[in-house]
């Protein structure tokens, strides 16, 4: 018998683009071809999608797609991350009987409840239950950011009083209540894994224990064909940023870097920024590069140093990357993994990126990418400086490149952790 | 209110207030009127009069508005009686400067009336009121207060309390609520010592009973005197006032308690080793929360919970939550259903006649277990330790930050002066402190087994039949406050002194519920309540942290250790503990 397994996604990359849904959505893409596995896909959706919510129904199919299936969330409390609606969970019941998993894969928990963990152990007391961080929402209410609202610093723990500072109208206490919430639900994982391994070191802090917790990197398919290196000697002054608009993201750190080096009477490049959601942005944030857009706009086009291509899909990210020699990845906070590094890989574009986190992590500097001090605009227009300019600089990244990380390896790494009970049995 | 105002400036508010002085221009405020306003606010009228201020609209663009004057009752009840005569007016003129600021009546005939009256020369001595319906009442003794602002009225240079406050209900129980809104007015009659009366025709708001019993906490809570507030509060309950009050409110619990509705979830047995009723106000996150944290512990499914919701707006919610907890966690939970706020001695008794159970476990709302055993502890204590121990226990509690909060609670207390013309009166003032408040973690001697005074109601454990015979919980406390440190007092004087065993808990102490000016009003009455009923046991034997009385002097005699410190002698439960930890304890926790 394949062994059954639910892959439980907080939304689904075709109605939200997002990291952990299209992770998730790849593995199940993995696992649904793979004969030895029965795979199915539960994928959260919200009311941005009013017309998806069928009168009186809590879970449904997706667009006729085989095993794919959408919870209706609604009522959603985005503190305690819990739905208060009780036919929800009553259907969700009824749906881990219907498929009766062997396997309950959690990719987050957002927009489906934290609960939900505890109801699967208590519909089905065998199953396995494994979870995967994609950032620090368990530990950061500050929505996992783990970012201090008072400075925009990292934030290395969460304690009580700390947690207050950023949320002064809440008190101390509710932090401790909170963090006890989430563990009381959490205790029922038997294995939660993390995309970098520098995550589990917070996660080990907060108090998961390190035994209950493992580095699975994210895998992706290729999203188009190898590049083609002709081994030409040429300028490498294309920039390319590709994400989402908002504040965490740090685009606006690239424009202040495009800024300064005109400032500074170099002009001699561009920058192609590729992404949407600049609602999601601050208003300081998204007035900045809104008007930064519109100026650049306003100038004769061969003075223009940055063009703005839109969103994008991932059929389209290879012809998007082949206008860049180098990847930006300015992230202002942890970046978990960074998705857009690994399709930086796959098309053979070295990275320059903040000197923190997953980015740090992942991207060797002076090996296979460049570093820069997280937020510091002046600090990246040197090194895009630097990498315009500098004789073989790129070369040298470049030839360095590691691998992008394949989603058939991280299925197969998730296949050992879902078969680890049997082992453990055998 | 503000010297030197330029007067270009009180045309502009005044323009900007939208609201007009009277001389025909459009009135975009409605509800302004500046005969009302001067009438209701003898300062503003001073002002006025003597020119420092232009008009009461200009007072009321400057900050009346602000000030939400238009609001407040002195200022309703005289728009409401605008066209008639200025109370003070209405009798002669020998007859002192009085006013009458609000007059309520509940929908049972109780009746709230609070006003001042310049009386330095001419003593008030008699308060009467009247009205279509419900008895006429006459007060001789209520309570006097301070009143800035008739201060600054009557231009008083001495400390005077001018304000006053009566309160009645007609004491039939349970409440009526079927009166007829006949009532638009009541007559309200001030005797003074010279034989002068004053009389006033007052416009009669209408409040419900409960809104009236919050109406008058509040109020009470607010009150600023000359003096020791607390000293002056009691003083004012111990005219008449607090006992109305209590019964009032002892026959609204009433009618609240049989209006009550229950619905049971989850797992339905006929009997459970503890029911842990937990009474909920105004904040419904503690239900699911501790739904989430007490289901999953070792021996919780042997006990049931009993959650009063006291706050009908919550109802429907916690309803929900229950049908969520009862899919997510499988526990038994019924649901105590009440149309008010019953307070919470009341509502910890409405619970216990539901349970399923020989032990009740009051626990509050935003009281969480500290280890996931808890439960399994609870029960082996109950099997393991003599009866004597466990029939009435609390248990250690903790802050959030890890140090301890108490563990158990001992009795002290204030005293101060009432002075009048005629003599000085000693009050005393009890009240509860606790055990080890702030104290590390590892001040185990806070923590030991051992009798103690009283426990907080936080966490009570108690034998079932205990609790009947002493009648549970007392209802005459209004709201919250020292019922717990009663029912302990209760047992005492029944000859059994209450214990503390070591479940630890965390307690968000005052977090679990709503707290607004009518629970501070309830809370100062409590320990009026407390202090007349408890002092006669407390005082001297029961105060301090080592008590005399004979039932606890075990439990603090002297034994043969000492504080490796201080080298002072060590009560018997501080000596429990080892060396180490005594000599780890800083001079701050000392025993003494």
């Amino acid at each position: 018998m394949p062994k059954k397994i639910l892959l439980i996604s907080a939304y689904h990359p075709e109605l939200l683009r997002g990291g952990a849904q299209v992770v998730c959505h790849e593995l199940f893409e993995e696992l649904h071809a793979d004969a030895k596995a029965k795979c199915y896909l539960l994928a959260s959706v919200d009311d941005s999608y009013p017309a998806l919510f069928k009168s009186g129904a809590r879970i449904t199919g997706f667009d006729g797609r085989a095993d794919e299936f959408l919870f209706l969330s609604r009522d959603y409390d985005y503190w305690w991350h819990k739905v208060g609606e009780p036919l929800l969970i009553a259907s969700f019941i009824e749906f881990l009987e219907t498929i009766n998993p062997d396997v309950v894969h959690f990719h987050h928990f957002m927009t489906l409840g934290i609960d939900l963990v505890t109801v699967v152990r208590r519909v089905l007391p065998s199953c396995r239950i494994i979870l995967t961080f994609h950032e620090f929402l368990a530990i950061c209410a500050a929505d996992g950011h783990m970012v201090r609202r008072s400075d925009r610093s990292l934030c290395s723990r969460a304690t009580p009083v700390r947690c207050h500072q950023c949320f002064p109208e809440r008190r101390p206490e509710e932090f401790l209540v909170r963090k006890m919430w989430f563990m009381q639900h959490l205790q029922h994982v038997d294995r939660f894994t993390c995309p970098s391994r520098f995550m589990i070191e917070h996660y080990v802090d907060w108090g998961i224990p390190r035994e209950k917790i493992e580095h699975v990197p994210n895998g992706q398919r290729r999203y188009g064909p190898p590049p083609v290196d002709s081994g030409r000697v040429a300028k490498r002054n294309r920039f390319g940023f590709f994400g989402q608009l908002h504040d965490a993201k740090g685009v606006h750190i690239v424009l202040r870097a495009v800024q300064i080096l005109r400032d500074s009477g170099f002009t001699d490049f561009s920058v192609d920024l590729n992404g949407t959601n600049i609602h999601c942005a601050s208003p300081e944030v998204r007035q900045e590069i809104e008007v930064f857009l519109a100026a650049e706009k306003a100038l004769p086009y061969n003075a223009q140093n940055v063009c703005y291509n839109g969103s994008y899909h991932l059929e389209q990210l290879h012809t998007r990357m082949a206008r860049v020699d180098w990847c930006l990845v300015p992230s202002i906070w942890w970046e978990i993994f960074g998705l857009v590094i690994s399709e930086a890989w796959m098309f053979g574009k070295p990275v320059i990126c903040s000197n923190v986190g997953g980015m740090a992590e992942r991207v060797a500097d002076e090996v296979d990418g460049l570093h820069f001090e997280m937020g510091d605009a002046r600090a990246l227009a040197a090194v895009m400086r630097r990498a315009c300019t500098e004789d073989g600089l790129w070369r040298k990244l470049h030839d360095a490149l590691p691998a992008y990380p394949r989603r058939d390896v991280m299925a197969k790494n998730f296949l050992r952790l879902y078969n680890e009970a049997d082992e453990e049995v055998a | 209110m503000p010297d030197d105002i330029d007067p270009h400036l009180a045309e502009t508010l005044a323009q900007a207030s939208g609201a007009s002085s009277g001389n025909g221009d459009q009135q975009i405020d409605p509800q302004f009127d500046e005969a009302a306003y001067l009438r209701a606010f003898p300062d503003v009228a001073i002002a006025v009069e003597r020119g420092d201020m232009a008009s009461g609209l200009f007072h009321y663009a400057l900050c009346g508005r602000v000030e939400r004057r238009l609001q407040m009752p002195a200022y309703l009840s005289a728009r409401a009686g605008n066209g008639t005569q200025p109370a003070h007016e209405s009798v002669g003129a020998r007859v002192p400067r009085f006013s009458i600021d609000v007059a309520i009546a509940s929908e049972s005939g109780a009746v709230f009336i609070v006003g001042w009256a310049d009386d330095r020369q001419d003593p008030l001595v008699t308060i009467s009121v009247a009205s279509g319906h419900g008895r006429p009442h006459t007060w001789t003794r209520f309570p006097r207060l301070r009143r800035p602002d008739v201060e600054t009225v009557v231009q008083s240079t001495e400390p005077c309390n001018h304000g006053f406050w009566v309160f009645c209900n007609d004491d039939t129980a349970p409440l009526r609520t079927d009166l007829a809104p006949a009532d638009t007015e009541c007559l309200v009659e001030l005797r003074f010592e010279s034989g002068v009366t004053g009389e006033a025709r007052q416009p009669l708001l209408r409040e419900g009973n409960g809104q009236l019993r919050d109406t008058v906490m509040g109020y009470f809570s607010a009150i600023g005197y000359h003096g020791n507030r607390t000293v002056e509060a009691f003083t004012s309950l111990d005219l008449g006032a607090g006992d109305a009050l209590i019964r009032f409110n002892r026959a609204l619990s009433d009618s609240i308690a049989a209006g009550a509705a229950t619905e049971r979830f989850g797992p339905n047995r006929k009997h459970f080793t503890g029911s842990i009723i937990v009474p909920l106000f105004g904040i419904s996150e503690f239900f699911f929360l501790q739904s989430c944290l007490y289901s999953q512990g070792k021996g919780i499914a042997d006990y049931e919970f009993i959650y009063v919701i006291n706050s009908p707006e919550l109802i429907e919610l916690i309803q929900r939550e229950a049908r969520l907890a009862e899919m997510i966690y499988g526990l038994s939970q019924t649901l105590v259903m009440l149309p008010d706020n019953l307070g919470f001695g009341a509502a910890n008794n409405v619970a216990a006649r539901y349970a399923r159970s020989d032990r009740l476990l009051c626990v509050n709302p935003d009281v969480f277990p500290r280890v996931s055993d808890w439960a399994q502890r609870h029960s082996d204590l109950l099997n393991s330790m003599p009866a004597e121990q466990t029939r009435f226990f609390g248990t250690s509690l903790y802050y959030d930050d890890g140090s301890l909060m108490h563990g158990g609670m001992y009795f002290d207390m204030d005293t101060g002066l009432h002075v009048t013309r005629e003599n000085i009166t000693r009050h005393v003032m009890l009240r509860v402190e606790h055990y080890g408040k702030g104290a590390p973690a590892w001040a185990d001697q806070f923590v030991a087994s051992r009798r103690v005074p009283a426990v907080t109601g936080a966490f009570i454990s108690i034998a079932r039949d205990w609790f009947e015979k002493l009648g549970g919980f007392t209802q005459d406390y209004i709201f919250g406050h020292y019922e717990d440190a009663d029912l302990c007092l209760k047992s005492l004087a029944e000859g059994a002194p209450v214990w503390v065993h070591d479940i630890p808990m965390w307690h968000l102490e005052g977090k679990g519920a709503k707290r607004l000016p009518p629970h501070e009003g309830g809370s100062l009455l409590n320990r009026w309540l407390f202090s007349r009923n408890w002092q006669s046991l407390i005082v001297p034997e029961l105060i301090g942290q080592l008590p005399g009385h004979r039932l606890l002097r075990e439990a603090v005699e002297i034994g043969n250790e000492v504080d490796p410190v201080t080298e002072a002698p060590l009560p018997v439960f501080a000596a429990k503990v080892s060396r180490r930890a005594a000599a780890k304890r800083p001079a701050l926790m000392r025993v003494r």
